[in-house]
């Protein structure tokens, strides 16, 4: 008998895809790019303090994309069999629930695992260098390999407690926020009215971003006992969360009698309230389909409007709690400043998410061609999912705008800051990127959501293009400044290129999504029935 | 280069009609033409080109060359007069399970314009049609398979529309519900619309539709009437004769007889091929009532859509 049948075969099936082999060679050009930025940037530095700058942009970048494996590869692995009616084949045969578990472990991870390896031998550059031991760069790859596992086994966890590939995004984000930052928060706020504040180290050792602090030389060498701890607490989480998926799999899979809605009374009780009492949900539908018929369709669960409401009255209230108890020394700078960047990024992926959403799930269900069938146009479409978010988003938008007006004026207010200027700057050129990017991203999320092959890769690829593509073309303007002969570029020039990329990237990007969505979308509505071309093919087509 | 819709014009008219994708051709040349009232059955195998037209006359897959009509209207050029006229089932449609029945059918309704103070009768009526009137305030999720199609059904009917595309209705319905699909089925074509069907059910297709057309690799084999077709095919006659006495007997009284190629005997009844198609089948009944035996039933034996489909294909898909 084959010990893991499903491991096998999935692995297998991994060696036969060319995705497989192109996401290796992807990830390791990626670093080796960073690498080559961080060297150019560092030039005038010695080679150890190139070798160490190296070591931590390329190691968390490394950790970074590791602890976000679970979102991307698991978070939908088996809640999507179980929308699928497939999941239920597997428990026919002689398969254990662990055998499932670990298969699709193996199945949804074989990139991750593979895109890690293809970098770990360039962390190890900067050994080349000096200044970095061999024992920081293995604890470093152990810590990277097991921040990997930990993520992946929550994504796996999370799917096969959920149905919808929304659910289990946002359930895996919310665990491994709560290990990495809510946990550590909280041991921060139960120490600090202690003397002479220190974390109880409880709080730390079960996140991932610990680990990876105390394997640097500098930490280690105080306390060598804290690395190991908190890499075997990450890793016995990890197996938990893999023990867990294996209890809870074989409750789930079964398909329901006739009369039962998917999720039982319990999905029942949600949709009432989401929809709200029968005659207002039937007034709200009218109102709604008078509009425009897809507008009702993406916004017909009324509250969750109110749902996002509801998230950012939680964050207000985390925000209030943290003044309440630190008083004054709450009402800093930083603080709001990263008060705000939290906002905007809640903001910005909350939009992406829902803007791909409706149509994502149209196209992957096939409802898209009944509704393409109809004489409803594909600018109607678009019109009524752009007023569907406009809905949600923009009461939302002018308040986190206020809000950050109120920030900025604060922080104005108590500056200890030379030029004041530079500050309003930054400040109001954040808010311009978020009114820009919140205006492109529906385009762009709307176009991802009805090419993309899977429903939850179209919120991670507009947030790709339209956040971190910007910051790479930065990168690189500033990388080309350092490197110019004897230019020096000032504050100025750096905001000014930041505005440029970021909106430039916005203009062109939703240009380019508005472009496609008027002109080619029943062509891409009907691609899942068309065989995706070749790389040469579409090269050829260039 | 829209035509205008004469009573005359053919409900569904494609010429020369091909679809590939990428190096596959699922369509080469397909030439059909479809009359108004016609119930017409399209036959073939998996991946022989079926889907694929009914997307095309939908307007959801455009032709890579020759031409499609639906009512005069160009599938290409004219798209929202066809898709006005039409009412069209996919094989596997997503349906909202979230919805209720009445929610999924108000929200069609609207895609199809009707004005807002219609809705709800329209809604009514055409659930009474297809006998889903006591589950209007279900969710759709919670609906068997059956109930399911026939919400389908609904939708496609919800505008009035003159064609109805119905890919694989009846597939994955138990007995019951496949015979309660057809009857509403037959009642729609009685109404005067024309409803083009495939289907994998031959049986039921040979006794629904008046016509049909077979397809196989993307190519079209036979198109035009079911009674033509199975004159078509026969290469003579084939008899089946039932005796109540010694039936081996009479299968060698039969044998005798110069006009017959062939007797076998089959679950006690024997089928008799009589291989010139002019030849008079009563001389079946006068070799055995001469002979001696006892006839009790005789009747001439047509070959099935099935038979006819087996001996046309060759299971060849592309």
């Amino acid at each position: 008998m084959t010990f893991l049948p499903i491991v096998s075969r999935e692995l297998r099936v991994a060696a036969r895809k060319t995705s497989t082999y192109w996401f290796r060679t992807w990830a390791a050009a990626l670093v080796l790019l960073l690498c080559l930025w961080i060297m150019g940037m560092t030039r005038y530095q010695s080679a150890a303090e190139t070798a160490e700058v190296l070591f931590a942009i390329t190691t968390a970048s490394a950790g970074l994309f590791a602890a976000l494996g679970g979102v991307r590869f698991t978070a939908d692995c088996l809640s999507r069999e179980k929308r699928d009616g497939t999941l239920g084949f597997l428990f026919l045969t002689d398969l254990r629930a662990y055998d499932i578990v670990l298969g699709k472990l193996a199945a949804a991870s074989v990139d991750a695992l593979y895109g890690i390896l293809a970098v770990v031998p360039i962390m190890a550059l900067p050994l080349l260098l000096g200044g970095v031991s061999l024992g920081e760069f293995i604890r470093m790859a152990l810590v990277v390999v097991n921040t990997l596992l930990f993520s992946l086994a929550a994504g796996v966890m999370v799917s096969s407690m959920t149905r919808s590939a929304q659910a289990g995004s946002s359930g895996t984000i919310l665990i491994l926020l709560f290990f990495m930052g809510m946990l550590p928060a909280l041991g921060v706020w139960a120490q600090s009215h202690q003397p002479g504040f220190r974390i109880e180290p409880f709080f730390l050792v079960s996140s991932p971003g610990y680990a990876y602090f105390q394997a640097f030389d500098s930490s280690y060498s105080r306390g060598p006992g804290w690395f190991w701890l908190s890499l075997a607490t990450i890793n016995a989480l990890g197996w938990l969360f893999l023990l867990i998926a294996s209890w809870v799999i074989p409750r789930a899979w079964q398909d329901r009698p006739n009369g039962t809605p998917a999720g039982g009374a319990r999905s029942l009780t949600w949709r009432a309230f989401m929809y709200g009492p029968t005659p207002q949900a039937v007034r709200y539908r009218k109102a709604l389909l008078a509009a425009s018929p897809y507008f009702w369709l993406a916004a017909r669960a009324r509250r969750q409007k109110h749902l996002f409401w509801t998230t950012l009255a939680v964050m207000a209230v985390g925000w209030l709690l943290a003044w309440a108890k630190w008083k004054s020394d709450w009402l800093d700078p930083v603080t709001f400043f990263v008060s705000a960047g939290v906002l905007n990024l809640t903001l910005r992926a909350w939009l992406a998410s829902e803007g791909s959403r409706q149509l994502a799930q149209d196209r992957h269900s096939g409802a898209i061609e009944l509704l393409l069938s109809t004489p409803l146009e594909p600018g109607e479409i678009v019109r009524g999912q752009m007023l569907a978010l406009r809905r949600m988003f923009l009461g939302p938008l002018v308040a986190v705008l206020l809000v950050e007006i109120l920030f900025l004026a604060a922080t104005v207010k108590g500056a200890v800051f030379n030029d004041k200027s530079e500050m309003i700057s930054v400040w109001v050129g954040m808010m311009v990127m978020l009114v820009a990017d919140m205006a492109a991203l529906p385009w762009v999320s709307m176009w991802f959501g009805l090419t993309a092959r899977q429903p939850n890769q179209a919120a991670g690829t507009s947030l790709g293009w339209i956040l971190i593509f910007p910051w790479g073309l930065l990168a690189g303007v500033m990388l080309l400044s350092v490197l110019g002969p004897g230019s020096h570029m000032g504050f100025g020039f750096f905001l000014g290129a930041w505005l440029t990329l970021g909106l430039g990237t916005d203009i062109v990007m939703a240009g380019w999504a508005r472009l496609k969505l008027e002109t080619e979308f029943r062509k891409a509505a009907a691609q899942r029935f068309t065989p995706k071309p070749t790389l040469l093919e579409r090269l050829a087509k260039l | 280069m829209a035509q205008t819709s004469s009573p005359t014009t053919p409900a569904v008219e494609t010429a020369a009609l091909t679809r590939a994708f990428g190096a596959t051709t699922a369509l080469v040349g397909l030439d059909l033409v479809v009359n108004r009232g016609d119930l017409f059955g399209f036959i073939g195998s998996n991946g022989a080109g079926k889907t694929t037209t009914l997307r095309i006359l939908s307007t959801f897959l455009a032709p890579s060359s020759g031409a499609a009509r639906v009512l005069g209207h160009d599938v290409v050029s004219d798209g929202q007069a066809v898709r006005r006229a039409i009412g069209y089932m996919p094989d596997f449609f997503g349906v909202y399970k979230d919805m209720e029945v009445t929610e999924y059918l108000d929200f069609f309704g609207a895609c199809y314009r009707i004005p807002a103070v219609q809705r709800d009768k329209t809604v009514a009526d055409v659930l009474e049609l297809v006998g889903l009137t006591e589950k209007r305030g279900s969710l759709i999720g919670a609906l068997s398979r059956g109930m399911q199609q026939r919400l389908g059904l609904a939708r496609v009917l919800i505008h009035d529309p003159q064609v109805l595309l119905l890919d694989e209705p009846a597939s994955g319905l138990d007995p019951r519900a496949r015979i309660e699909m057809m009857a509403i089925l037959q009642e729609l074509q009685r109404m005067g619309k024309t409803i083009v069907i495939s289907s994998h059910i031959l049986s039921e297709l040979q006794t629904l539709c008046n016509r049909v057309a077979i397809i196989e690799k993307g190519r079209l084999i036979y198109s035009g009437p079911v009674q033509g077709i199975q004159t078509q095919l026969s290469s003579g006659k084939v008899m089946r004769a039932r005796v109540s006495t010694d039936p081996q007997a009479a299968a060698e009284l039969l044998k005798a007889r110069p006009e017959v190629s062939d007797v076998t005997l089959v679950d006690g009844e024997l089928r008799v091929v009589l291989p010139d198609a002019t030849c008079d089948p009563a001389l079946v009944a006068e070799t055995l009532v001469r002979g001696g035996a006892r006839l009790v039933q005789l009747r001439e034996d047509q070959p099935g859509l099935e038979e006819i489909f087996m001996r046309l294909t060759r299971g060849e898909t592309q």
